[in-house]
């Protein structure tokens, strides 16, 4: 009986979630019209599908299931087939923005995938698509076509001011990239952190990146910055790490420093060590009074036998 | 007189026989013991005295390329077995690392992925659990939610205090392992610990038979030992290869971040993004589990604020018995 209405209270308390979720989700996803717009970098051909497959099954079938067959996981929101109608009716920019940036249950790929891996995904969703025809690629819009621009980074300790110059090699000629995004990691144990959106190079292809406060580095304060071109300014992903002392220097402690209770017995606390050796002494010698008094005895006994022997 | 006198010599003749015997037994006992005592006190006092410094340095390339300088008396040629490399580099932990958890209880809809993981990693058994993942509701009216509850690898240790045998121990970067090679399956430390995350081997573990000449390895508790206690390591093995905990890298809903505390960094097992960790239990009022005890715990929790999924029952009844 009580099973029942805890049964019966599940239901009710599901079908409250359901409405909750469902009115969270009621508005669409909207993606941003200047995103939307965006265009592949590259025609969709038969090997940028070949890619995409082999990455939709790590990374999406857990969720959305082998396309055509609708067998997507029974998420809330619904993850739906990448060939349904809904996914047709995408734009390519939206399917993008969507990968990247993901919503809810969706994970974003950002620092997943890879900008190229993630038009190769959609290639592979496309190819699903009947009647689908691609927008022509962005290239021409894209000033950089084609030209991989290189950096170099220098950087002031007093001043925590990064400076980036981005150029492009030609004929053994530098000549500085205008408005290239450049965004900025620093190097972690698992991953790099993000220190936040892209800056644009200024006429000269130069930043002045101020360093921000409070990232922690090693114990003299060490850290790696990586410098990286952003892909989608259409410039390569050129990538430059470097060794800069402007973390906050902090200091390593071993977390079995300290004297704890739960500490190997040289780290057992004063006190316990103390009653402990104390109590063990005290035990032993008392033992010993013991036995001294004992020999006493024995002497004394001995003493007597000797007395008692010596008389007749 | 004489008569008499001679029983009385042949008494003290026998006497003089006996306190002969009972000294020359008294005189063994004392050697014996004696031997016995001193070798105890060599050993001990070589054992320890391996410990100390002698003063000379010397220069070793680590494994990992690093230039290291260890003290002479330290260095012991290493033709060591693989079982012993394991013990001993996993008795010693990362030096420069805090290991640090941080799990997003608005994410959790209880998959079950990290589970699977974890159970396959280490040989559980299916209903054994290195994270026990609770159904939570505090009260009537207040809203249900997963709570996936791993070993919380506090800072003081409660079931490290009560081990008699130092099996479990605490270790410089984080972790609380324990050496499934010197338990002796008293289970003190299940009784010790308040977050219930200890789990005994009643049974001969999974996979016993093909991972029997496997080199014991301690940061994964493979092979797993029958009338042990087995228990979340923070896959101390994969942190040693700068990768991810087999739970963290499972999660399919971005639930788990994993980071050094040390480097103010968490990762983020699904989504791999990486934040500040600071920033993220500051923004989302991150919260630890009893900290009231006083067991200091490695592992945080954000709260379970815009849940994006209804909270389900019934989906692992199985495991309820």
């Amino acid at each position: 009986m009580k099973r029942l209405i805890s049964l019966t209270r599940l239901i009710l308390l599901i079908s409250l979630f359901h409405h909750i979720t469902i009115s969270l989700f009621a508005e669409d996803w909207i993606v941003p019209p200047d995103k939307a717009e965006k265009t592949a970098p590259f025609v969709f051909s038969k090997e940028s599908v070949e890619k995409g497959a082999e990455l939709f099954v790590k990374n999406c079938q857990s969720c959305h299931g082998d396309p055509t067959r609708g067998n997507f996981a029974k998420l809330d929101p619904t993850p739906e087939d990448p060939a349904s109608e809904k996914f047709k009716e995408l734009t390519d920019g939206e399917m993008f923005y969507k990968i990247t940036n993901g919503r809810g249950t969706m994970p974003q790929f950002k620092m997943i995938l890879s900008e190229d891996d993630r038009w190769d995904l959609i290639s592979y969703i496309r190819s699903f698509h009947s009647g689908y025809i691609q927008p022509e690629p962005e290239l021409t819009s894209m000033t950089g076509a084609g030209e991989r621009a290189s950096m170099t980074i220098l950087f002031d300790s007093l001043s925590k001011m990064v400076t980036i110059s981005v150029y492009t090699v030609k004929n053994d000629m530098k000549s500085p990239v205008k408005g290239a995004e450049v965004l900025f990691f620093v190097k972690r144990y698992f991953g790099n952190l993000s220190l936040g959106d892209a800056v644009r190079t200024n006429e000269e292809g130069i930043i002045s990146y101020p360093f921000p406060d409070g990232i922690a580095g090693d114990s003299t304060g060490q850290l790696t910055l990586i410098a990286q071109l952003n892909e989608s300014s259409g410039y390569g992903n050129a990538k430059k790490a470097i060794l800069v002392p402007l973390g906050v220097p902090t200091e390593w402690i071993s977390l079995t420093a300290p004297r704890a209770m739960w500490n190997i017995n040289f780290k057992a606390p004063v006190w316990l060590i103390l009653s402990y050796s104390l109590t063990v002494l005290g035990v032993l010698l008392a033992l010993v009074y013991i036995m001294l008094q004992i020999r006493k005895i024995f002497y004394l006994g001995s003493a007597v036998d000797d007395a008692k022997s010596d008389k007749p | 007189m004489e008569e008499n006198d001679k029983p009385n010599e042949e008494q003290s003749e026998q006497d003089k026989k006996q306190s002969r015997r009972k000294f020359l037994r008294n005189v063994g006992i004392i050697t014996g013991g004696a031997v016995a005592g001193g070798a105890a006190m060599y050993t001990g006092i070589h054992y320890e005295g391996s410990k100390l410094p002698s003063g000379e340095r010397l220069k070793l390339l680590a494994q990992d390329g690093r230039l290291l300088e260890v003290d002479a008396h330290h260095v012991t040629e290493v033709h060591l077995p693989e079982s012993e490399l394991l013990m001993q580099q996993g008795r010693e932990g990362l030096p420069g690392h805090k290991w640090v958890m941080v799990v997003d209880l608005a994410k959790c809809r209880n998959a079950r992925k990290c589970i699977d993981a974890c159970q396959s990693a280490h040989h559980l058994r299916p209903e054994q659990y290195h994270i026990n993942t609770l159904q939570m509701q505090e009260s009537k009216k207040t809203a249900p939610y997963n709570l996936p509850k791993p070993c919380q690898h506090c800072d003081n240790p409660p079931c490290v205090s009560v081990c008699p045998v130092d099996a479990t121990f605490k270790r410089s970067d984080g972790p609380v392992l324990i050496d499934n090679e010197r338990c002796i399956g008293c289970r003190f430390c299940i009784a010790a610990c308040p977050y219930s995350a200890r789990v005994f081997q009643w049974f001969e573990p999974p996979l016993a038979e093909e991972s029997k000449d496997i080199p014991y390895n301690i940061e994964l508790n493979v092979p797993q030992k029958k009338g042990t206690i087995t228990k979340c390591l923070f896959s101390a093995d994969r942190l040693r290869e700068g990768k991810l905990p087999y739970c963290v890298s499972a999660c399919p809903n971005g639930v788990y971040w994993f980071g050094d505390e040390m480097e103010d960094a968490v990762t983020n097992g699904t989504t791999k993004e990486t934040v500040k960790f600071s920033e993220l239990l500051k923004q989302n009022a991150g919260y630890q589990l009893m900290p009231e005890l006083g067991t200091k715990p490695r592992v945080y929790y954000l709260p379970p604020k815009n849940r994006l999924f209804p909270f389900e029952d019934g989906d692992q009844e199985e495991h309820k018995g």
